[in-house]
């Protein structure tokens, strides 16, 4: 039954493909293989999930390679884990896809569309569900190339391809680094399965090859953390999603807030017993965590793509989950991961329903005033934002709490975390104002209206979701901490903690009211410091030092390459085909088509023939003939 | 040095010379006509060596129908022969070579057999032998043989039939070709005759 | 005969042999080539009589099958110079290197 949930998504992506696709048909009942199966894949996720909670873990295997001695299997680990990521991702998947519907509408890929979104939803459950490594390393490059697919959905245009090969390129560096941690594994455990690795890590039985117990310990999580550093753009592999966003709204939503930049986070979570035992790796996590949600917040201060600030947003709050996950272990990343994964995708779907009804007008400075024109979008971007900035008693103020709480140990964290906290609220204020109080400041605001009930009801859910996603683990209630972590003991409410968050989240809030309230001439974060400014507008100039540093770099280098390549590998390839040519010339010399030619070697032969059998008789020859 | 000896070395010496013209004379023709003495100094050392029967089928085949035959083909593809182009190919040298380098070969293979004392005289009436010997023993040979000859004289026939229609056709062209001509020439006459008769005209 | 070495006869064979080889290789037109195979097949039979003279002058094998040889000899040279003639009257040529038709 399991199996079934990445399976039916699989084929309805096939079907559509066969359906739709191939025959450019684009009706709207393109979209419903994938999305009734979807919706079967959440019945199946509800139904595993409460299995989990009635009989505990499950699992299910069958061989899948034998080469020799190297044997594979396939299957599945249905865990606390693992139902609740079925939970989130399906639910997600399937309102993003109802939106879908709405937004795609009129599109000339609506059927490849669909396509795409059924291919990844089934690769993503399939990667939550994956008992092995390699199955997970499978899926996890599957949830890449939809990611690539869909960013650069509509190809034809420049801005999108590029992104497109950016997100690509970029997370191929943490790919890399998962695939040598998996490598690694398997020479030194020769297996893949999760379960098996987690017994052996634990006993301290496991035995490393080319590497000193220490080292392995230490280097393994750090490599399974590059991936999940790429996949779920933490500095210094945040580059790509950003420009992720030129994909459709609805695929920001879905993959670029939700759940496939979420794998990483994920990730951490399923190999966490990989971090126990490396308090370094962990600490790595936690910093870089730490660091990437501070810079990320930072920038999506001042950035006025509507887009762009809940992608650096996504950036900022992936940074908190790690966190969390460093300091607090796998319920508080976790529990962020869900309650972000509801609320994000809910803004960045208010975000679509905006850009949809302003004809893709993107930049904040020219929307205003949709509050009266969008009321319902309006609302639920308060309640996503509310929820967002972690405002009592909005899911995000509960998953929040636990991240702030664990990191009161490191003081430098903590002040961090409330730091991005504040700015949070400030940023996603800022949104709210510039795009739907005043008056529209362009001509796309100014007709817009509220978006068809396919848009609508998805925000609505996933305001809802947003509101009361909290309620999953309660301070006193713990509902989350007994199915992820069975047997630890649930922190109470830390009375002092709570209100300095939501201290950091009212003043940020209230800053964002003050500056925005009256319609401003200019942006008013335009008016910091000039060096200041420019340091966030130009995003730390990362991007700058990677194109004009590392790309030039790598482009030179290639460029010695191709030299080498082009003079002296295909020289020396030349030469070998000119020597072959040559003895070819040499010997089909002899087949000139003169029989007297052939006879005259014929003679000559027969003379040579003649005279070996003859000295061979006189045994001048020594035993060389016979 | 006996009669025998001195024979053998006359016998040799034309078989060899009129063999060398054979292959190196230019003009093939005479090529052909030094292989009558050629063959006819074999069959004389074939005589030489008691076997008048093989000298009697030397002489009749070798010397008399073979050359003959070939100088009725050489006749018949004589437009070919041209002076201004060496009968020789390009492999001239290294034909030598191997020719030389076989004969070495030969030489070599000589030492070896030996110097055995022929018998005193050839048997009497080996003729009548090996004519019975053809009819008992090698009777198969004999008629595969006659069957074989038969085989190659249908198949040179065959072979050498000239193709009707492609000579029609050559003959027609060639006819039209002279009628053609004719016509031009009449057409000239009459044009000469005409202006002739002009000139004629204009003077009177 | 007392005098008349064996080894004279295979000199006059081999030598003629030799010039018959010679032709074949190195004339350009077929009728030649076929006259030095001629002069082969007579040097062969010239050999083979006198192996038969100095040491089985008793047996009829050589004479019966030089017989053979000559018959088989003339079916050939008739068989080839039918052919000669019909490549004549196709390519209006009997020159073996023009002939191209055996290029590998």
């Amino acid at each position: 039954m399991v199996a079934w949930i990445p399976l039916l998504p699989a084929f309805a992506a096939a079907a559509t493909a066969l359906l739709f696709v191939a025959r450019r048909d684009n009706r709207r009942v393109a979209a419903f293989p994938v999305i009734l199966v979807t919706a079967a894949s959440l019945a199946l996720s509800l139904a595993a999930f409460s299995t989990v909670r009635e009989v505990g873990t499950q699992t299910g295997q069958l061989e899948w390679l034998a080469i020799g001695s190297f044997r594979v299997s396939a299957g599945f680990l249905l865990d606390g884990l693992s139902a609740l990521m079925l939970l989130v991702v399906a639910s997600v998947a399937l309102l993003v896809q109802v939106f879908s519907v709405g937004y795609m509408e009129g599109d000339d890929g609506f059927a490849r569309f669909f396509t795409y979104l059924g291919l990844f939803a089934a690769a993503m459950l399939g990667l939550v569900l994956a008992d092995n490594l390699l199955l997970i390393y499978i899926c996890w490059e599957l949830v890449g190339i939809c990611s690539y697919l869909l960013i650069g959905f509509w190809y034809r245009n420049r801005a999108p391809a590029n992104a497109a090969k950016k997100a690509f390129i970029v997370t191929r560096f943490g790919d890399l680094g998962l695939l040598v941690a998996i490598i690694l594994l398997w020479n030194s455990a020769h297996t893949f399965e999760i379960a098996a690795l987690e017994k052996l890590v634990q006993s301290g039985n496991l035995k490393p090859v080319f590497l000193s117990a220490s080292a392995f310990a230490n280097l393994v999580p750090l490599l399974v953390f590059l991936g999940a550093v790429g996949k779920s753009a933490q500095f210094p592999l945040h580059v790509w999603l950003p420009d992720a966003m030129e994909g459709p709204t609805p695929v920001s939503a879905l993959i670029h807030a939700a759940t496939m930049v979420a794998a990483g986070v994920f990730l951490v979570a399923r190999l966490f017993f990989l971090f126990h035992a490396a308090p370094a790796a962990l600490a790595t996590v936690a910093w870089v965590g730490g660091f990437t949600a501070l810079m990320a917040a930072t920038i999506a201060l001042v950035q006025t793509d509507i887009k762009k600030v809940l992608a650096y947003s996504t950036i900022s709050q992936l940074g908190y989950m790690m966190l969390g996950l460093g300091l607090g272990g796998i319920t508080v990343g976790m529990f962020h991961l869900t309650t972000h994964a509801f609320f994000k995708a809910l803004l960045f779907l208010c975000a679509g329903s905006v850009i949809h009804a302003c004809h893709h007008e993107q930049n904040l400075l020219n929307l205003g005033g949709l509050h009266r024109r969008m009321p319902l979008t309006s609302w639920t971007t308060i309640v996503g934002s509310l929820a967002l900035a972690g405002v009592f008693p909005f899911a995000g103020f509960w998953s929040k709490d636990e991240i702030l709480a664990s990191a009161r140990s490191q003081p430098v964290l903590f002040a961090l975390a409330v730091a991005v906290a504040a700015m949070t609220a400030f940023y996603m204020t800022r949104l709210w104002f510039l795009a739907f109080a005043g008056e529209p400041r362009a001509s796309g605001a100014s007709h817009a209206r509220e978006s068809s009930p396919w848009m609508t009801v998805p925000l609505a859910l996933l305001a809802v979701a947003a509101a009361v996603g909290g309620a999953l683990n309660l301070p006193g209630d713990s509902f989350l901490t007994a199915l992820l972590e069975p047997g630890r003991h649930a922190h109470g409410l830390d009375l002092g903690v709570a209100a300095l968050g939501l201290a950091a989240a009212l003043a940020g809030i209230i800053l964002g009211v003050a500056l925005y309230r009256k319609e401003p001439a200019s942006d008013p974060v335009a008016r910091l410091p000039r060096p200041l400014y420019s340091f966030l507008a130009n995003k730390w100039y990362i991007d700058d030092f990677y194109e004009k540093g590392v790309a030039r770099a790598a482009v030179a280098w290639g460029g010695l390459v191709a030299w080498f390549d082009r003079n002296v590998v295909d020289n020396l390839v030349n030469l070998a085909a000119w020597i072959c040519a040559l003895f070819g010339r040499l010997l089909g010399s002899f087949t000139n088509g003169q029989p007297q030619f052939y006879a005259a070697v014929l003679a000559l032969m027969a003379v040579v023939a003649a005279a070996l059998v003859g000295l061979a008789a006189t045994g001048a020859l020594g035993g060389i003939m016979p | 040095m006996s009669q025998e000896v001195a024979l053998f070395a006359l016998l040799s010496l034309i078989t060899l010379v009129s063999g060398y013209w054979v292959v190196r004379c230019r003009n093939l023709v005479h090529a052909a006509f030094w292989l009558m003495p050629t063959f006819f100094g074999v069959a004389l050392l074939f005589l030489l060596l008691g076997n008048e029967l093989l000298f009697t089928v030397q002489l009749l085949i070798y010397s008399g129908a073979i050359p003959i035959t070939v100088l009725f083909v050489l006749m018949l593809t004589r437009e070919v022969m041209r002076p201004d182009r060496t009968e020789f190919n390009r492999l001239g040298a290294f034909a030598a070579a191997a020719a030389v380098l076989f004969l070495g070969l030969c030489l070599a293979g000589a030492r070896t057999a030996g110097n055995p004392e022929p018998p005193p005289s050839v048997p009497v009436g080996l003729t009548r032998r090996v004519g019975e010997a053809f009819l008992t023993d090698y009777l198969l040979p004999f008629e595969v043989a006659s069957l074989m000859l038969l085989g190659a004289m249908v198949g040179a026939v065959y072979l050498a039939r000239s193709d009707k229609k492609a000579r029609s056709e050559v003959v027609g062209l060639e006819r039209k070709k002279l009628i053609d001509q004719a016509r031009e020439e009449e057409k000239s006459a009459d044009a000469a005759a005409a202006g002739m008769a002009r000139r004629r005209g204009d003077s009177v | 005969m007392q005098t008349l070495p064996l080894q004279a006869w295979l000199v006059v064979a081999a030598i003629l042999f030799s010039l018959g080889l010679y032709g074949a290789l190195a004339r350009r037109n077929a009728i030649a080539v076929l006259m030095g195979l001629e002069l082969m097949f007579a040097a062969a039979n010239l050999n083979l009589l006198a192996f038969w003279r100095y040491k089985w002058v008793q047996s009829l094998e050589a004479p019966v099958f030089v017989t053979v040889i000559i018959l088989v000899a003339a079916c050939e040279t008739a068989l080839a110079l039918a052919i000669v003639l019909g490549v004549f009257r196709r390519f209006r040529n009997v020159d073996i290197e023009d002939v191209g038709g055996m290029r590998g």
